[in-house]
């Protein structure tokens, strides 16, 4: 746990203070999978939960955060049932191996809101929240198979699991939506981290006909630009813009916005603004999907493949075009593309 | 992948090339590990130590520009992590398992610290070129094995090279013979007027210099980068490969050759509609490593005195005279 001194000082002041002048003062704790500094997940999380502080201070809410870094899900527990006993309002886990956490604890804790990210569903005080992948993926998708040559385009995955599929499925069906017949590939390695594993499985889709490979895991993805260096092939990057990691190969990169849902997601726990039972996955609609190009590459995508980027940017956001989650590997190539403009 | 593409040789190359790429880290750590447990310690540290080397070769190599050097240093800083880990558990006579499991945790988290230190919060572009591959002249012209075999980055002839290399170390050099006396019967080694610390000190320093080169050969010849947690338990592979490969250079070469075909194969069937189902397919390597544990317990072939400590200095000279007395007399010196 790493709450100091001084914060440990600050929110009992705070707690003497909620009686008297400063009625709305709220404590936030915040219990990410790795480090608030970690250049990745834990700190895009920590980066949306200051961000609503700032937000609530405009609105005359002072806001504490306390956090509790690099924990396992049973030390999570704890920490989680301690901040609520301790008073906190909004308890954020996350990471999704801490969903029992989030479960077990807002079941005793009735009077404190858990957030916990990417799990199955919400109940009564805990919400679950999503970043919808799939939507801005479908647009890679579709990108990747404009600027394919060898006619097949391949997903490199971490884990078979929820928004991870839906990230892949997302890419593929997109790519069928670009260029009808192209030939797409998944593959899952099992690890965020294994970059090695990554560059192997990424040759194995060269080597069956992809030249465009799109990274659906964190940084285990530096081995699949190392794979589309040696292979002259593209990569499109994902969740935050990598492009400077390899400005040869990563054509662009769909990020996920994790500071916006984070921020909406407690700003809305604070506010009392969460609806009952409802999970929280958020695509393009709520702001969660955008690609960040390359400039280096920009110029390469033809100006028609790039006006049809905008007009289903324009269309996925409106509702227009509606990406489904597919949670099943290989889903997406039985799937119906007519029925994607029906809704 | 489908059934009509097995028959294929356009499958079968790509496959192999994998293979002996993803066996490379998993020969050299597996070599090492081998001479230390055959000299009697069980250095379950290795995949701290690969870590170490990853993130050591890295810098020295993205510094100097020069690959080679970024080996060097790996191997060197490896060799240093083994000398510790003798230091632990050969000198101080510390439990070797849970020295190994507590050096794993520290190294790990080391080579973490170190990284974030020197580039996250910098948010510096951390990258080496990648390294060409090299054909070899007419042998890799050879049908079949010609591509997969002689047209690899240098470090894969390097693995080539070490095989033979700790065969005659280990099996034909008279190190060797001391060596897996030391971790058969150290009293035997001891009354023969060796020092069985020296051996094995030694022997965890090949260890963890050979870890240490396969910390190196994942980041700078694989990826061109560190990335926390890369190793991701090829360490622990590398220690069922010992097994498997039944302390024996060789039979070590070919149980990681195999593993790399498990994993590279899984990756290939994942690819378009599969015939196996995908989490049998992303779980096989380790299917693979808990069946090949099982056979080879039953063969129970870990040398004799692997975990113990052996108190030489302990000994007082009238003692150390009685145990070799008590040896059988062709033993004695």
């Amino acid at each position: 746990m790493t709450m100091t001194m001084p914060t440990a000082l600050l929110a009992g002041t705070a707690m003497l203070c909620t009686t008297t002048a400063w009625a709305k003062d709220v404590k936030v704790a915040f219990i990410p999978c790795g480090q608030i500094n970690d250049g990745s997940w834990s700190e895009a999380g920590y980066i949306g939960v200051k961000t609503a502080k700032d937000n609530l201070a405009k609105a005359g809410i002072t806001m504490t955060i306390d956090s509790s870094e690099s924990l396992s899900p049973s030390q999570a527990e704890v920490a989680a049932r301690d901040y609520a006993k301790r008073g906190y309002q909004t308890v954020v886990l996350h990471c999704g191996t801490f969903a029992d956490a989030a479960y077990n604890a807002g079941k005793d804790f009735p009077n404190t809101n858990f957030l916990i990210a990417v799990a199955p569903k919400s109940v009564k005080n805990v919400w679950t929240y999503t970043p919808a992948m799939q939507d801005i993926s479908f647009i890679a998708g579709y990108l990747a198979a404009k600027m394919s040559k060898t006619g097949g385009v391949g997903v490199v995955a971490s884990f078979n699991f929820s928004n991870i599929t839906w990230q892949a499925e997302g890419f593929r069906l997109g790519a069928r939506y670009g260029k009808p017949g192209i030939k797409t590939f998944s593959t899952y390695i099992n690890s965020f981290d294994d970059a090695g594993k990554a560059k192997e499985a990424a040759q194995a889709e060269i080597d069956a006909g992809a030249d465009v490979i799109y990274s659906a895991t964190d940084q285990a993805s530096r081995g699949i630009y190392a794979a589309a260096e040696t292979n002259d092939a593209l990569a499109i990057a994902s969740y935050s813009d990598q492009s400077q990691l390899s400005p040869k190969t990563v054509l662009t990169s769909a990020l996920a916005n994790i500071p916006l849902l984070l921020d909406t997601m407690v700003e809305g726990s604070v506010n009392g603004s969460l609806t009952p039972d409802k999970p929280y996955a958020v695509g393009m609609a709520g702001g969660i999907g955008a690609l960040a190009m390359n400039p280096a590459l920009v110029k390469t995508i033809p100006a028609d493949v790039l006006a049809t980027v905008q007009t289903l940017t324009a269309d996925i956001k409106t509702g227009k075009l509606k990406i489904p989650a597919l949670s099943e590997p290989g889903k997406s190539e039985q799937y119906d593309l007519a029925t994607l403009k029906a809704h | 992948m489908t059934w009509a593409s097995l028959l294929e040789i356009t499958f079968w190359i790509p496959l192999l090339s994998a293979s002996i790429r993803v066996a490379t880290p998993l020969i050299f750590a597996g070599l090492g590990e081998s001479v230390c447990e055959r000299a009697g310690i069980l250095n379950v540290g290795v995949e701290g130590m690969m870590a170490l080397g990853a993130i050591a070769g890295f810098l020295a190599a993205f510094w100097t520009g020069n690959p080679w050097i970024g080996f060097g240093v790996a191997i060197a800083v490896g060799a240093l992590a083994g000398l510790l880990f003798g230091f632990l558990t050969v000198i101080r006579g510390a439990d070797q398992i849970v020295t190994g499991v507590v050096f794993n945790i520290f190294a790990l988290g080391l080579a973490s610290f170190v990284y974030a230190r020197l580039f996250v919060s910098a948010h510096s572009v951390a990258q080496l070129p990648s390294i060409p591959v090299y054909r070899v002249p007419t042998l890799s012209t050879l049908p079949f094995v010609g591509k997969p075999f002689f047209a690899q980055t240098p470090i894969v002839y390097c693995a080539y090279a070490l095989v033979p290399v700790f065969w005659f170390l280990l099996e034909r050099s008279p190190w060797g013979l001391s060596a897996r006396a030391a971790g058969e019967n150290p009293e035997a080694v001891d009354s023969a007027g060796l020092d069985v610390w020296r051996i094995r000190l030694q022997a965890t320093a090949i260890g963890g210099a050979m870890a240490g080169l396969a910390g190196a050969t994942l980041s700078i010849a694989q990826v061109g980068a560190y990335v926390d947690g890369m190793v991701a338990g090829r360490g622990f592979i590398a220690l069922a490969i010992v097994v498997f490969g039944a302390w024996r250079p060789w039979g070590v070469a070919l149980a990681a050759l195999l593993f790399g075909a498990v994993d590279a194969l899984q990756l290939r069937m994942q690819i378009g509609g599969s015939i196996v189902p995908g989490p049998l397919l992303v779980g096989l390597p380790y299917l693979l490593t808990i069946v090949v544990v099982t056979l080879a317990a039953a063969r129970a072939g870990y040398p004799a005195a692997i975990n113990k400590p052996y108190a030489r200095r302990r000994l007082s000279r009238s003692r150390r005279v009685a145990t070799a007395n008590a040896l059988p007399a062709g033993t004695r010196s």
